[in-house]
Parts: C-alpha cells; sequence; structure tokens
C-alpha cells in the first residue's frame, strides 16, 4: 500500500471521528473540519466564481451550510464529497443568479499587477489572467464544474461522479467538452 | 487523447493511443492543441488570501452560525418568494380590473359603439378624431374611417397624457406625432384583445 493511500486514509478516518464527535454535541470539532478543508474549499470557490471578494465570503458560507446540514449527514459517502457538493452547489447556484454581475466584475475587477520588472509582462499577464476567467465562467455549469474540480483540485473522476452524482463517462465527456471549449475562447494567446 | 496527455489512461490503452499517435497526424495535431491549451492555463496567476482572512476563516463562520443567517444568499430566495406572491397579487388585481373593462367593452359595444365610454363628451372627442379629415391634420393622417372601432382605448390613452389639463379636446390637439403614433399603436392592440375575446 503506497504512503499516499495510507496517508488518505488515514485521513478519513479523522474526518468521520471529528464528524461523529460533532454529532455528539462537541462544537469544537466542527472547527477541525473547517481547518482541514477551508483551503480546498476556498480555492474551490475562487475557481468556480472567479471573484476574490465574492469567493472568501462564498467559502464560508459553503461550511456554514454545511454545519447546519451536518446533523443530516448520514455518511453514505464521504465527507469531503458532501462538503464539496455543498461548495459546488452554492457556487452554481451563485454564478447563475449572478451571472451579469459576475461578467461585470471581470471587467471592473482590479487585481494587483505583479511586481515584476516588466509592465509589459505583467500587462499581459493581466489579460491573460481575465481571458481565462472569462472563458471558464462561459463554460456550460457542469462542464466548469468537472474541469475545475480536476483541473484545479486535480480529484480522479471516480471523485468527481460521486460528488456530482454522475457516471464517471458522462465525467469525461465533459471535461473533453470543457477543455475543447477553453482551447477555443484562448485560441488567441494559443500560438 | 485529453487523458492521454494527463497520463490518466491504463497502460494498455495508453500503448494503443501512443501507437496510434506515431501515424496519424491529425491526432498529433489534436494533442499538440490539448497540450498548448493546459501549458497556456498553467501560466494562470495563483492567488492566495492574506493571512488575516485564514486567521479570521472560522470566527467569521461561527459568527454567521451565530447570527443564524445561513448565508448571503438566504435572504434571496425569500425575497423571490416575497416578490413573488407580490407580483401574483398584482397580476391577479391586473387581470381582475383588464377582464372588467373588457367586459364593459363587449356588452356595450353591441348596442352603442364606445360612447359610453365618453359620457360626456364622447361625440366631441369622436368629432374630433374624424372631423377634421379634410384638414390634413396629423390626427386625419393618422386616423382613418376604420379606425373607429377603437376609440375606447384612445380615451385611455388619452388619460394618460394630460386629459386632465384642458379637456379631451384640449389633450389630444397636445399629442405630437409621435404621441399619436404610440396611441395608434395602442389602439391596435385593442383591436387584437377584442378580437379574441
Amino acid at each position: 500500500m503506497s504512503n499516499k493511500i495510507e496517508n488518505q486514509k488515514m485521513n478519513e478516518e479523522i474526518v468521520r471521528e471529528l464528524v461523529r464527535r460533532f454529532k455528539h454535541g462537541e462544537e469544537k470539532a466542527y472547527n477541525e473540519l473547517v481547518n482541514l478543508y477551508k483551503q480546498r474549499i476556498f480555492n474551490l470557490v475562487l475557481k468556480m466564481v472567479r471573484n476574490r471578494e465574492d469567493a472568501m465570503d462564498l467559502a464560508q458560507e459553503a461550511f456554514v451550510k454545511a454545519y447546519h446540514s451536518l446533523k443530516d449527514f448520514r455518511g453514505e459517502a464521504s465527507f469531503s464529497t458532501w462538503l464539496y457538493r455543498i461548495a459546488v452547489n452554492l457556487c452554481l447556484n451563485f454564478t447563475q443568479r449572478d451571472k451579469f454581475r459576475s461578467f461585470i466584475l471581470l471587467e471592473e475587477m482590479t487585481q494587483p499587477l505583479l511586481s515584476s520588472d516588466s509592465p509589459l509582462k505583467d500587462l499581459e499577464q493581466k489579460e491573460l489572467d481575465k481571458a481565462i476567467d472569462q472563458a471558464v465562467l462561459n463554460l456550460p455549469g457542469k462542464q466548469r464544474t468537472v474541469f475545475i474540480l480536476r483541473h484545479y483540485q486535480e480529484l480522479p473522476h471516480s471523485e468527481i461522479a460521486k460528488i456530482l452524482d454522475k457516471s464517471e463517462g458522462t465525467i469525461k465527456a465533459n471535461y473533453f467538452q470543457a477543455v475543447k471549449k477553453l482551447r477555443k475562447s484562448l485560441a488567441g494567446f494559443i500560438e | 487523447m485529453v487523458d492521454y496527455y494527463e497520463n490518466s489512461l491504463p497502460p494498455e490503452e495508453r500503448k494503443l493511443v501512443q501507437s496510434h499517435l506515431e501515424i496519424c497526424p491529425d491526432c498529433q495535431k489534436e494533442l499538440q492543441k490539448i497540450r498548448s491549451t493546459f501549458e497556456l492555463l498553467e501560466n494562470e496567476s495563483a492567488y492566495e488570501p492574506d493571512e488575516a482572512y485564514w486567521i479570521n476563516f472560522i470566527p467569521g463562520v461561527r459568527l454567521k452560525i451565530e447570527k443564524g443567517q445561513g448565508t448571503t444568499l438566504v435572504p434571496i430566495p425569500r425575497l423571490k418568494i416575497a416578490g413573488g406572491i407580490v407580483s401574483l397579487a398584482l397580476v391577479l388585481l391586473l387581470g381582475i380590473f383588464l377582464f372588467k373593462e373588457d367586459q364593459r367593452v363587449m356588452f356595450k359595444s353591441s348596442q352603442e359603439p364606445y360612447s359610453y365610454l365618453l359620457p360626456a363628451e364622447g361625440e366631441k372627442i369622436d368629432q374630433l378624431f374624424y372631423a377634421e379629415a379634410d384638414n390634413e391634420s396629423s390626427i386625419s393622417k393618422l386616423f382613418s374611417e376604420t379606425d373607429r372601432d377603437k376609440l375606447a382605448l384612445a380615451e385611455t390613452e388619452l388619460e394618460k397624457y394630460s386629459w386632465d389639463k384642458g379637456g379631451k379636446e384640449e389633450a389630444l390637439k397636445e399629442l405630437d406625432l409621435k404621441q399619436l403614433e404610440n396611441l395608434k399603436k395602442a389602439l391596435e392592440k385593442t383591436k387584437f384583445k377584442k378580437e379574441i375575446l
């Protein structure tokens, strides 16, 4: 058994124990769960909504939602699968509802320029970031989610299938379509 | 092909794809495109919130839990529901209002077309609409004799403008060409509404 799998099993055991303790009334256990997943959930949310301010807020909200639902969590899926599902749905609802605003924010978003010696390079980088943001936001919800879970979160297709409650084949097809669309949207940057 | 690029194919499948790639220029091109796309995506800037955000993360979550707000998204569905109820009530009221008005048109139109809408000045308005046909006024250019059956909405439309200013005749005179055109469009709608009723 490789170290990676061993570590994963150990982590799952720790998480199960924390969930059990929380369900038995130990509030502090939830803080530990948040600590374990906050970084991953923030990164997921940021890639989904593509706006820093919104991501900071939504990442916390995902944990608030999870807190209120955890009592009903039966452990059929792993805690991380369940938590990812909550965060993904939150983001999809948010971007669906706020699509227009997201695009405006993208236009107005003033990301600090990188402090390199070349302003031209900084500008190019900013343009590229904006193009990627727009290309990803333009993907249909499912394709965007699959792409983000796979590319940025580096989750296996099987895990994504569990999060989205779809077959692995569907996930693979969505991923391929997403890459194809991104390639088309970003053609101007690809030599 | 994406799986091949990501090295996530089982060894046997990977071998098959590899052998195919060696002899297929189209697939080589496709693979190159996929590679370029992923290489480009690798150049995206990373963002990491400052330390203060992480320090305040759990307290922030706790505060939201204690406030019982759930999420900032929660009030939106509530607003939506409230908005929906208000909209429904408005639609119902509007429906009742329109239904009543249209019934009135139907009932009266069979006997004394439209003059009921203008109990005191109906005739005058009628005259104003058509008597000036010979004078080449803007009104007579817009309304022909066949438009006569649309007078019901004419009044409604006129009320929107300045009905009370100086009586109906004056109000009609005050309309500019654009307003008259709008009036005519509204009259067309009335005709349609009448027909479907």
